[in-house]
């Protein structure tokens, strides 16, 4: 209790010696200085006459007032509460600044050569106009919205004007307020930190913003006071003068709404809110009931929640009024014959599922594999675990060893495959179906892993460039005269890894290493993103050529996305070398696990992929090219044109690899 | 003139009299060594229990082979492969201290591994769990001597195509996987049970020490610390190790190292090692201007206060109560390495997120990266020693240690964006496209937020988001009750 005690005492005397705060002893004393200077030389006052006008009793010791002083201390106690359990700037600024390194793809210093004051200015400077502008949007808010001046009006309700009136805000409103801060700080750290690094730092005066330190030394405190200080027109156009501040606190309706600023004037005249002070003060502050009830303690506290309440439900009800009637008897029909036939799907496989179970582990995405399952599991009754990661999954394997539950492997890309092959941790399969469904150069020639889909590397073209028609080969791809032109993934991706095997497999490493040092030299920007990321920069116009595998045109023709639906539109393909060794295709594949329990479902479910109805899957899913000689290619997939695919043995791509990667490295793909 | 100078010249010698009489006072209890036979059954000439050459001579192994790491010329050299294995699997006599080594002024009194100790080797010693930060599920040992033999084909220790410095991998592991790992999670924990080592029994057949006493030395010994550490600020420990090259003067830190004032340093007892010079390193803020520490101090103390309990026992067993003390001890000596292998992790990731930011840069503006791609692949392997180090000690960090091998990755996000995903069976590195750049940076920053809730470490050095933090602190708090 002491503590508590002493904690609040200190809170409520902070704001006398903190020069944070408007009502710090320093800037009262200068706005005292100011309003008396003003009264003696443009007004003419004695020194008597303004002692007394400045500190007129009626004004001080007013009902108002007294509210004013007990508000604030109040507050003081509920904020103790509240502050805490506000968002931290920190933690804002935090996370702004790390997602700001996924926008700019890393971070890069900005003006290395300003020194560190200079970027301290332009740091304080732009805090400075955050600070004010957004003070001015949230306060124009405040008076804009019902909800929010049910709680704005109390700062309203004050009669009269003294320093303290600042603190006459209801708690709902200082949070309010509280966020804004949190907000505009965070931001503009994450900001300028991000970009200058340690050199943003805040210029200030007794560890206040410069800018904020001079406005509340320039007697920013009689902003709320009766004395009327005017600034004239022209300097009221940039800077809110005491005087254009009481006059947003009149009760005459012709001032409502007039003057939102802080300090400066420009965010008013921007908004259409500007008023300049008039000859003379507003007549009276204030709310303009007369009514004395203002100044209750629960006019103040508690009317504004009751008041927020109805003016939410009164916002609902028309919305509601607004929303279509939906005939509720049919909707809980539906409704009810829906769980019915979900309860049934549940506890119909589960009762299926009882018979056996498989359990696989995927590199592809769930939402591409699930249908498989589903297919399978249907067909079977087996129940089908999948552990889905895109990294990762074989060391899982390899350091779960003989105790591992994975009866299956699914995975895409031949190097992806080898990493299983050569780590030991496929079985050998003997499967009738699978020799006959996947051709020989599609599989692995100890059958431990097989593929289930083929997937052309592809050249696109922008529509937009004519002169483009004429490549019809990778090779083409090095001429000089598409120096600048060409979009491509980093070299070491797989992708891109087992073209340059292929290259090697069709000419030698030579051969591959110029067409791969000859394509760096005609790219556009640096290797970057993925697949979509080259067609939307065709889109964009960085480039006009780039290589794709091809299911990534028919995701985006297909994206539920329009932007995407765009870029796909910007572009053709072309399958290439067709009138030589064919395209460069890859596969989607997979095997048995090594330690596989359930072998036999294993090698069936592999079988089941192989199938007329899972490779027709293949291709409406992810518009991939069948292995099983048997499937027709879908008629989506054949509206891009029939290719002749090159009919290199899969597995030699993972021998290759190795050499592949290093003309990577020495071209700097 | 002369009699300002007079009295300039009279408070220096008063006062450095004064320092070394109040020095000799503090020596009195403050030195990790002298500590009398207590082992009853002792019938030798030695005069003191005191003993860990054995783990001296570790720490010089380590060095040399740090040395040896970094001499290859890029090319595959047997011979080479054949010496650092001999520092690291073998136990050679004859073998030459490669580092540290004398350095002008600063005399190292030991040119031979034998005449510290004979007959040891590093392999020995290694950490044989299953290094989970790595490909392949090796061990410890497994993992240094894969990387050996990738030290001795490249050039002077650096892979610049796929992104290792094998010298700092290689050494901030070993800092771990061997000296963090035999003291907090050996000589520490298993050999502090009541009937493991008793200290009523000597540690070996004719010991001079009993098996408590000789248990806690060795430990101490793997710290590095010189013995005399208290009598000197961590600032003074650090710059010994430096062998005078960060002194104001390169004999200043013979004289701090130089004890008993014989002019050379005695590897076996004057010399700080790895583990020290880290913990003097973040406690003197030599590294960054981090937040006040003391972990040089800190263990130091309790491994004497330790050693003075042993002593005190007079080699009976200990009781319940002595035994309590003592682990007590230990978990302080155990929770503040880790601490210091965990800032050393996070200053790291720092630095790595600046190379980043530098070479992201000069990417942009088209320049020369060899320079700062060097720094990048050094301070990665810093990095990754350090992260791995951290995961060799007493406890499974779990959760901790798979989001922290997560973040960082086997190989560091190369600027042609790819990375080091898996190691084949014949050992060649496989890659792969990895994150994006910006994507990389970020894991370096969750890296440090991770390592401050896991840890709680307190120097911070190189705290990327920290110095934001402070920035948006220093900028007050906003008007939350203020209204206009």
């Amino acid at each position: 209790m002491e503590i508590f005690t002493f904690e609040y005492l200190n809170l409520v005397i902070y704001p006398f010696i903190n020069p944070q705060k408007r009502i710090f002893l320093g800037y009262l004393f200068c706005a005292l200085v100011f309003a008396i200077v003003f009264q003696r030389f443009i007004l003419g006052h004695t020194l008597s006459q303004s002692a007394s006008e400045l500190f007129k009793k009626s004004i001080w010791c007013s009902k108002s007032a007294r509210k004013d002083y007990l508000i604030m201390i109040i507050n003081k106690a509920l904020m103790m509460g509240v502050a805490p359990l506000l968002i931290s700037k920190i933690l804002v600024a935090v996370f702004l600044f790390e997602t700001m390194h996924v926008w700019f793809d890393g971070r890069t210093i900005l003006w290395p050569a300003v020194p560190k004051w200079g970027i301290a200015t332009v740091f304080t400077i732009s805090l400075f106009l955050l600070d004010d502008v957004t003070k001015y949007l949230v306060h124009r808010c405040l008076h804009r919205f019902p909800f929010l001046w049910c709680f704005h009006k109390v700062h309203h309700s004050a009669e009269v004007l003294t320093p303290f009136t600042v603190y006459r805000t209801h708690p709902v409103e200082g949070i309010v307020f509280g966020l804004r801060s949190v907000f505009v700080q965070a931001i503009a750290t994450a900001i300028f930190f991000y970009f200058f690094g340690e050199r943003a730092e805040l210029t200030t005066i007794l560890g206040v913003n410069a800018g904020l330190f001079l406005f509340n030394a320039a007697g920013a405190n009689l902003r709320h006071s009766h004395v009327w200080i005017s600034y004239g027109t022209l300097i009221e156009k940039f800077l809110i003068s005491p005087a254009q501040h009481q006059i947003h606190h009149s009760s005459d309706p012709k001032h409502h709404d007039t003057n939102f600023g802080v300090v400066l004037a420009i965010w008013d005249r921007m908004g259409g809110s500007l008023y300049c002070a008039d000859s003379r003060s507003p007549r009276q502050f204030g709310l303009g009931d007369g009514s004395g009830q203002v100044h209750n303690l629960s006019t103040i506290y508690l009317t504004p929640i009751m008041e927020a309440v109805r003016c939410l439900f009164w916002t609902m009800e028309k919305v509601m009024k607004k929303m279509p009637v939906l005939n509720m008897n049919k909707r809980i029909r539906h409704s009810t014959m829906g769980g019915i036939v979900l309860f049934l799907c549940i506890f119909g496989f589960e009762l299926s599922a009882g018979a056996s179970e498989l359990n696989i582990y995927s590199h592809r995405q769930p939402f591409l594999i699930n249908p498989f399952i589903e297919a399978y599991q249907a067909k079977t009754g087996v129940k089908v675990n999948i552990v889905y990661a895109s990294k990762g999954l074989a060391q899982r394997l390899q350091s779960e060893g003989e105790r591992s539950p994975a009866d299956v492997i699914l995975t895409v890309d031949m190097a992806r495959l080898n990493v299983y092959l050569d780590k030991g941790l496929l079985a050998p399969v003997q499967s009738e179906i699978l020799l006959k469904n996947v051709p020989a150069h599609l599989r692995d020639p100890n059958n431990k892993w097989f593929s289930f889909s083929k997937r052309a590397r592809v050249i696109v073209l922008s529509l937009k460039s004519k002169d483009t028609v004429v490549i019809k080969k990778y090779e083409d791809l090095i001429d000089s005269k598409w120096k600048g032109r060409i979009c491509v993934r980093p070299g070491s991706h797989v992708y891109n890894r087992a073209l340059v095997a292929s290259l090697i497999n069709a000419g030698g490493i030579e051969f591959a290493e110029n067409w791969a040092s000859g394509l760096i030299k005609n790219l556009a920007r640096r290797p970057q993103g993925n697949d979509r990321a080259q067609v939307k920069a065709i889109f964009e116009g960085v480039c006009d050529i780039a290589i794709i595998n091809n299911y990534y045109f028919g995701k985006l023709k297909y994206s539920n996305k329009e932007e995407q639906r765009k870029w796909a539109s910007a572009v053709q393909l072309v399958f290439p070398n067709q009138k030589g060794r064919g395209a460069h295709i890859n596969i989607s594949g997979g095997g048995v696990a090594k330690h596989s329990k359930n072998k036999k479902e294993a090698i069936r479910f592999l079988e089941f992929l192989t199938s007329k109805e899972a490779q027709n899957l293949y291709g409406s899913i992810n518009f991939e090219y069948p292995v099983n000689p048997n499937v027709e290619v879908p008629k989506e997939l054949l509206s891009w044109g029939n290719f002749k695919e090159d009919q290199m043995p899969i597995s030699q791509i993972a021998k290759l690899a190795p050499d592949a990667q290093k003309i990577i490295d020495r071209v700097g793909w | 003139m002369y009699h300002t100078k007079f009295n300039k010249t009279l408070a220096a010698i008063s006062l450095s009299t004064a320092f070394l009489i109040s020095g000799n006072a503090i020596a009195g209890g403050h030195i990790y060594s002298g500590f009398p036979i207590t082992e009853k059954s002792y019938t030798g000439k030695k005069k003191t229990s005191v003993s860990y050459t054995g783990q001296i001579a570790r720490h010089v192994l380590h060095d040399s082979l740090k040395k040896l790491a970094v001499s290859g010329n890029g090319k595959e050299n047997a011979d080479l492969k054949k010496k650092m294995l001999s520092y690291y699997n073998e136990k050679d006599p004859g073998r030459a201290i490669l580092a540290p080594k004398t350095k002008g002024p600063f005399i190292v009194k030991q040119s031979n591994v034998d005449e510290i100790s004979k007959g040891k080797n590093l392999a020995g010693k290694t950490y044989k769990g299953i290094i989970t930060g790595m490909p392949n599920g090796m061990t410890g040992i497994e993992l240094v001597n894969f990387w050996i033999d990738k030290a001795s084909s490249a050039n002077k220790g650096v892979d610049t195509v796929n992104g290792y410095n094998y010298g700092q991998l290689i050494s901030k592991f070993i800092m771990g996987a061997i000296s963090y790992n035999q003291a907090v999670d050996n000589y520490l924990d298993e050999k502090l049970s009541a009937d493991n080592k008793p200290n009523d029994k000597p540690y070996k057949k004719g010991a001079a020490y009993t098996g408590k006493e000789h248990s806690w030395d060795e430990a101490f010994g793997y710290f590095g610390a010189p013995a005399h550490t208290l009598t000197l600020s961590p600032k003074n420990v650090y710059e010994i190790a430096k062998q005078g090259s960060k002194s104001k003067k390169p004999e200043d830190a013979l004289a701090y190292a130089d004890y008993n004032k014989d002019g050379k340093v005695d590897l076996k007892t004057e010399f700080t090692f790895g583990p020290a010079y880290y913990a003097s390193g973040f406690d003197s803020k030599v590294y960054d201007k981090g937040k006040n520490t003391s972990y040089l101090h800190t263990i130091t103390k309790a491994f004497l206060d330790g050693r003075k309990l042993l002593t005190d026992a007079h080699g009976k067993k200990l009781n319940d109560s002595q035994r309590k003390i003592l682990q007590g001890h230990a978990t302080v000596i155990e929770k503040n390495w880790q601490q210091v292998l965990a800032e050393a992790t996070f200053k790291y990731a720092g630095s790595s997120y600046k190379d980043m930011a530098k070479l992201k840069t000069i990417i942009d503006a088209k320049g020369d990266t060899s320079k700062a791609l060097k720094n990048y692949i050094k301070h990665w392997g810093e990095l990754k020693g350090f992260s791995l180090a951290l995961q060799t000690g007493k406890s499974d960090l779990g959760e901790t240690a798979k989001k922290m091998n997560q973040l960082i990755g086997f190989g560091p996000l190369m600027p042609n964006l790819s990375q080091v995903a898996d190691i084949d069976s014949k050992g060649n590195y496989v890659r792969d496209q990895g994150e994006t750049w910006g994507g990389y940076m970020m894991h370096m920053l969750k890296l440090q937020k991770l390592l401050i809730a896991e840890f709680g470490i307190k120097a911070r050095n190189n705290d990327m988001t920290g110095k934001m933090a402070a920035l948006t602190e220093s900028l007050g708090e906003g008007a939350s009750s203020e209204n206009d």
